[in-house]
């Protein structure tokens, strides 16, 4: 009951904030204009002001929906990559999932890889080479600072090669969007960006409601739940592949982002629950919310210039890092 | 429950761990595996919980052990690991998890196993701390909560691979109180060869893979056969019909 009190401030909480990051931009709006815009959307009719209501529900209000559901994304598959391995510091930028999808994303923008237009795909092939490297290379060991190194190695390489394939770009118009996979940015977001991540997140939370039992079972580990009479490859290789999916439609809307899907899920797990039900839910509704904050911050603190959402989380994410990284180490 | 294990060898790496292992276990008995380090008894153990395939050389009840789905052999055969949750759940919910091979994908935990679950916490006296997070438990309290879980799975055979090391002996005691009140099988490999003494009704002594004595323990702990299995001079000593043994 308490919980799910939790859960419900929580979700009122990224209403508001996802309601408030409407007004602020390099263009500051009134309210009373803002609402104006919402309503016409809202029941379809003729807007007053054709500009401002191009602002606010061509611009803003996809850039905040995809904020909020990239947030939760992130922190969902956080959750499930941390299961999976057996290992609070997983999350996918930090095991280079999320760089392995840039590569895949930039090489279908620079090369077509899999034909134009495919840079889900291409990210999702790229995130899914990435995941199985560093699961298979971590192999037994539960050591978990193995596991961080293993990442760092993946992600050094992809991001070579992602800069490889940039620098291989002969257009500069397509180098400088693939550059875009490399910083993270929610400019330029559309409702088809959103369709998109919205899928994602349904995904992820209805396969979590589902094996929500198996998912506590794996946190007892590996070994205790194969005595269980649980199919522990069979859930690692669904695990993998829909991170892998999730992780390729965030960084193919978004870019490289870090960082969220350790904090958020660190955090909700001291002050809500460790078992999933819970967890899953109150980590996408924090992590929509902090995603939110974050980016809002990113493009307003110095407009009109826009900074990179991933400087951003790496700057509140980075630190807490090192701080679980070091708890880790000296339980270890 | 009949577990047979018939000329079973192991290998890792060219090394010989198991070597022609013949053993049978059946019926409500403690049957005790003791040896040196290395001998073996935990590769025995990994057999026999699937950990490692027996590649048909163990039968349960007359069927190759590998016939036998998962979650069926899961709701017989339940094992305390060594290792204990890195995760920081609560008692309870560890301890409910023991009912995960009687659930279906999707199927949560029922009113029912919730009721095994508080009768498995009553009986391993940890009803008052079913709310606290494991990490906060003592050592004794953490062999507890995995006893628990393994009565909660309601098998007929319970496995435990030296749960006793790093106990003091009011839990190792305890321990084995638990595990004699226990209807079923246990199966369990001891250090502590006092505690095999007192509470095992069947006794393997192991020794470079291969099982070199079995049967009751006052035919099996004998200095001569200790002496040649251990490599040091051990005594058995008779005390009003109990046996105890001394280096």
């Amino acid at each position: 009951m308490k919980k799910s009190l939790i859960c419900l401030g929580l979700f009122l909480l990224v209403c508001i904030t996802a309601f408030s990051a409407l007004f602020w931009g390099a263009v500051s709006l009134d309210s009373g204009e803002v609402l104006n815009c919402l309503k016409a959307f809202i029941t379809g009719q003729e807007a007053g002001n054709k500009n401002l209501y191009n602002l606010v529900v061509q611009v803003r209000l996809p850039r905040v929906c995809l904020t909020v559901l990239a947030g939760a994304v992130l922190s969902v598959v956080g959750i499930l990559m941390q299961t999976l391995t057996g290992n609070p510091l997983a999350e996918p930028y930090v095991l280079g999932v999320s760089s392995g999808a840039s590569a895949g994303a930039a090489g279908a923008i620079v090369f077509h890889w899999f034909g134009t237009g495919h840079v889900v795909f291409s990210a999702f092939v790229g995130s899914f080479a990435a995941i199985s490297l560093v699961v298979a290379l971590q192999g037994k060991s539960t050591n978990p600072v193995r596991l961080v190194l293993t990442g760092m190695g993946v992600s050094a390489f992809f991001q070579a090669a992602t800069t490889f394939i940039i620098y291989c770009s002969s257009n500069e118009a397509q180098a400088r969007s693939a550059q875009y996979w490399l910083t993270g940015s929610f400019s330029g977001s559309n409702w088809a960006d959103v369709r998109t991540a919205l899928a994602a997140l349904t995904v992820l939370l209805v396969l979590c409601r589902c094996i929500e039992k198996e998912l506590d079972l794996l946190l007892l580990g590996q070994d205790v739940a194969a005595q269980s009479g649980m199919n522990v490859r069979a859930m690692q290789i669904v695990l993998t592949l829909v991170s892998a999916y999730a992780v390729s439609v965030v960084v193919a809307v978004s870019g490289l982002i870090g960082f969220v899907g350790l904090i958020i899920p660190h955090i909700m797990r001291r002050t809500i629950d460790t078992s999933h039900r819970y967890l899953v839910l109150s980590s996408a509704l924090a992590g929509g919310c902090f995603l939110t904050l974050a980016d809002t911050v990113a493009r307003t603190a110095f407009a009109p210039q826009e900074m990179p959402i991933g400087v951003m989380t790496a700057f509140i994410g980075a630190p807490i890092f090192i701080m679980m990284i070091r708890r880790v180490y000296h339980a270890h | 429950m009949r577990i047979d294990v018939n000329d079973l060898s192991f290998a890792v790496g060219g090394k010989r761990i198991l070597n022609h292992v013949s053993a049978i276990f059946e019926g409500r008995r403690i049957y005790g595996i003791i040896g040196p380090n290395g001998c073996g008894k935990t590769s025995l153990l990994r057999h026999i919980y699937r950990q490692y395939p027996a590649h048909g050389h163990i039968r349960v009840d007359d069927w190759p052990i590998e016939s036998i789905p998962g979650r069926d052999y899961a709701r017989r055969v339940a094992v305390m690991m060594q290792s204990y949750p890195e995760a920081n759940l609560r008692v309870a919910e560890v301890v409910q998890s023991g009912r995960y091979p009687y659930k279906r994908v999707m199927m949560p935990y029922s009113r029912e196993d919730e009721d095994i679950t508080a009768q498995a916490l009553h009986k391993t006296k940890l009803w008052e701390l079913k709310d606290r997070r494991i990490h906060t438990l003592s050592g004794g309290e953490r062999q507890r909560v995995m006893i628990a879980r393994c009565l909660a799975q309601h098998p007929e055979v319970i496995i435990l691979d030296e749960p006793t090391n790093h106990l003091d002996i009011r839990y190792r005691v305890e321990l084995m109180e638990m595990l004699r009140a226990f209807d079923g099988m246990v199966i369990i490999t001891l250090h502590d060869l006092n505690l095999a003494a007192r509470y095992c009704d069947h006794i393997y002594v192991m020794k470079d893979g291969a099982i070199v004595a079995s049967g009751l323990s006052s035919e099996v702990l004998r200095p001569e056969i200790l002496n040649a299995t251990f490599e040091t001079t051990i005594r058995t000593i008779d005390h009003e019909g109990d046996l105890f043994i001394s280096p």
